[in-house]
């Protein structure tokens, strides 16, 4: 991703990456969207960031509010800090020199603030009303105009917020340097904020929308992930294969176990053991290759509690380092969120080996279903150049049989190994079993095994002779000499 | 006692925005300011009124920046008036301190012009 130098860095998260390094310099900026958007905070967010760089800021404020109930509101977000107001952060209203001189009175009122205070950021609250207090649209114009020379003169960055529905033909979108979107959209019942720049003269970026959170951090940016990470496809095995502690399943993917640096599906309807081979696969853990198990319908302690009865002493591993477990809740997750949230915990430990329980999740949060695939080859991607080896879990609606069912969906394409675990009935008894569909580059076993679920985990044996129908989910035993 | 009078600056740019938001800093900043849209006006308001300073661009029709200065220097009244060119590029065999008093890139600074004007008529 390109970035250039002397760019201002925002402080507003994921953003930066949006534009290539952050704003440039002495440009004037129009940040629009509805009231409740978030341009208040946006912009906020900017002013008291560029303050711990020692910079100053000023504020100009257009309408008849107050600026103590202004920061009333911005005292909750952990950006603010009054100690910076109002040597770093100055707040002034422009409304009396709008009234009594219009526009000019406006320009003059920033020279002489910023001037005064030295403010290298200067943010315009409310530009509708400067629309409507003008005569014409020859003198906005002109004004917009004035205000991007002004920007240059003073060496300050110019921020124009404004609430108005106005588009791209009208002149301040098509005079001032920068036009930034804050938006929301509501799909059935769920409400999304999103961010989107319509143009940023002087940079690359990256287009369309990304989506945008807003916490007691302020405001964060999740560039859409596979237009940050790419989607490079695996250049060679030449990393070793991680034991997934299961010496049977090691040998069926060809000896030493997955594919090191590889993403595996692991399918299966409920019950039959997937978690516990993710969880085994984990319990292999080491100084050396740290685990993180990523679970979205289990809480930390049911994770624990379900490893340790397995025999993987779990709790022990996690308080020794070797383990992490994190839950994330779904409610009104973001498919990019969950994607950052996932790299940053891996980042921050040098995980090697990732088990994420539950790939439905992925499903979910997709807004847009035809984003998954992409998305999934970035997250991969970017765990790859991580060095680490992942399992996903994957449900299958069905619990027995219903073959025609097995929709890899987008997944396949980006999962280099999959293995799939169903239940069989067989002599009246309920049975798992486990197969290998695909292994990259590896000369793998494709028979069919059993799983038997013990005391020290998941264990794979040969099926008690030829059997057909397995995969119908009703296995049959071969009569010897029915065949060829 | 009378307070001193501002410095008269005249200002030369064929950019209307440029001219007008310039004038207003510098207005703002304590000096009287005259302004001209060309070289050509610049010399018909030179005619009538000497300035302290005449701060002008080079790029502008009918007559540039480097021919006002020229024809100044060429007056007699008017070859001692301090003249700081402005530009985003000069020609490549045009040295700005041999035509004129100073010079400045653009885009440039409120602060830096005012610098050099106050350098210039001290």
């Amino acid at each position: 991703m390109p970035s250039e130098a002397g760019r201002i860095a925002t402080g507003i998260p994921g953003l930066d990456s949006v534009l290539y390094g952050g704003l440039v310099p002495a440009s004037v900026y129009i940040v629009q969207g509805s009231p409740g958007a978030g341009k208040t905070i946006f912009s906020n967010q900017l002013c008291f960031h560029r303050a711990t760089h020692g910079e100053k800021a000023l504020y100009v404020t257009l309408l008849a509010e107050s600026h103590s109930r202004l920061m009333q509101h911005l005292e909750g977000l952990s950006f603010y800090d009054g100690e910076q107001v109002p040597d770093s952060v100055y707040y002034v209203s422009g409304f009396d020199d709008l009234q009594s001189e219009g526009l000019r009175g406006i320009l003059r009122l920033l020279h002489s603030e910023s001037r005064r205070m030295g403010a290298r950021t200067i943010v315009v609250d409310g530009l509708f009303a400067l629309e409507e207090s003008v005569a014409s649209e020859r003198d906005f114009r002109k004004f917009v105009n004035d205000l991007a020379i002004l920007a240059n003169l003073l060496g300050s960055t110019i921020l124009l917020l404004t609430s108005s529905r106005r588009g791209a033909t009208s002149p301040e979108f098509t005079m001032v340097d920068g036009w930034f979107e804050i938006g929301t959209m509501t799909l059935d019942y769920r409400s999304y904020r999103y961010f989107q720049v319509h143009k940023f003269r002087g940079s690359g970026f990256i287009m369309g929308r990304h989506m945008a959170l807003i916490s007691g951090d302020g405001m964060q940016v999740l560039p859409r992930l596979e237009t940050v990470v790419g989607t490079a496809p695996h250049n060679g095995n030449d990393a070793t294969p991680l034991a997934t502690g299961c010496a049977a399943l090691d040998a069926m993917l060809g000896g030493g176990g997955l594919p090191g640096g590889s993403s595996t599906l692991l399918l299966g309807p409920t019950g039959i053991g997937k978690t516990t081979l993710g969880l085994q696969f984990v319990s292999q853990a080491s100084k050396a290759e740290p685990a993180l198990v990523y679970s979205f319908y289990e809480t930390p302690t049911r994770v624990l509690r379900k490893g340790d009865a397995a025999g993987f002493e779990l709790t022990r591993k996690v308080e020794s380092g070797d383990v992490e477990v994190l839950w994330q809740s779904l409610t009104d997750t973001l498919l990019d969120d969950i994607g950052y949230r996932l790299l940053a915990a891996v980042r921050r430990r040098k995980v090697k080996r990732l088990f994420v329980d539950g790939f439905d999740a992925f499903q979910q949060s997709a807004i847009y279903p035809e984003r998954l695939a992409p998305f999934l080859a970035a997250l991969t991607t970017a765990l790859r150049e991580e060095g680490v080896t992942a399992i996903f879990t994957s449900e299958m609606p069905q619990l027995i049989g219903g073959e025609a069912a097995i929709a890899f969906g987008a997944v396949s394409a980006v999962a280099e190994n999959i293995m799939l675990m169903r239940y069989i009935e067989l002599d009246s008894e309920l049975r798992r079993i486990l197969s290998l569909v695909k292994v990259r580059e590896s000369d793998f076993d494709p028979s069919i095994r059993e799983i038997l679920i013990t005391s020290s985990g998941l264990q794979l044996r040969a099926l008690p002779g030829p059997m057909e129908g397995l995969l119908t989910g009703r296995a049959q035993r071969q009569i010897p000499g029915s065949q060829g | 006692m009378s307070a001193k009078a501002p410095r008269h600056v005249l200002l030369v740019e064929d950019e209307p925005g440029t001219l007008t938001t310039v004038a207003l800093l510098l207005e703002m900043s304590g000096y009287r300011v005259s302004q001209a849209a060309n070289g050509q006006r610049a010399l018909a308001q030179l005619a009538r009124e000497i300035p302290d300073i005449v701060l002008t661009d080079y790029m502008m029709p009918h007559l540039n920046g480097l021919d006002l200065i020229e024809a100044m220097r060429a007056n007699p009244s008017l070859n001692k008036v301090p003249v700081i060119l402005t530009s985003a590029a000069l020609p490549v065999n045009i040295e700005p301190s041999k035509v004129a008093d100073g010079f400045l890139t653009k885009p440039y600074r409120i602060e830096t012009v005012i610098q050099l004007i106050e350098s210039l008529i001290r």
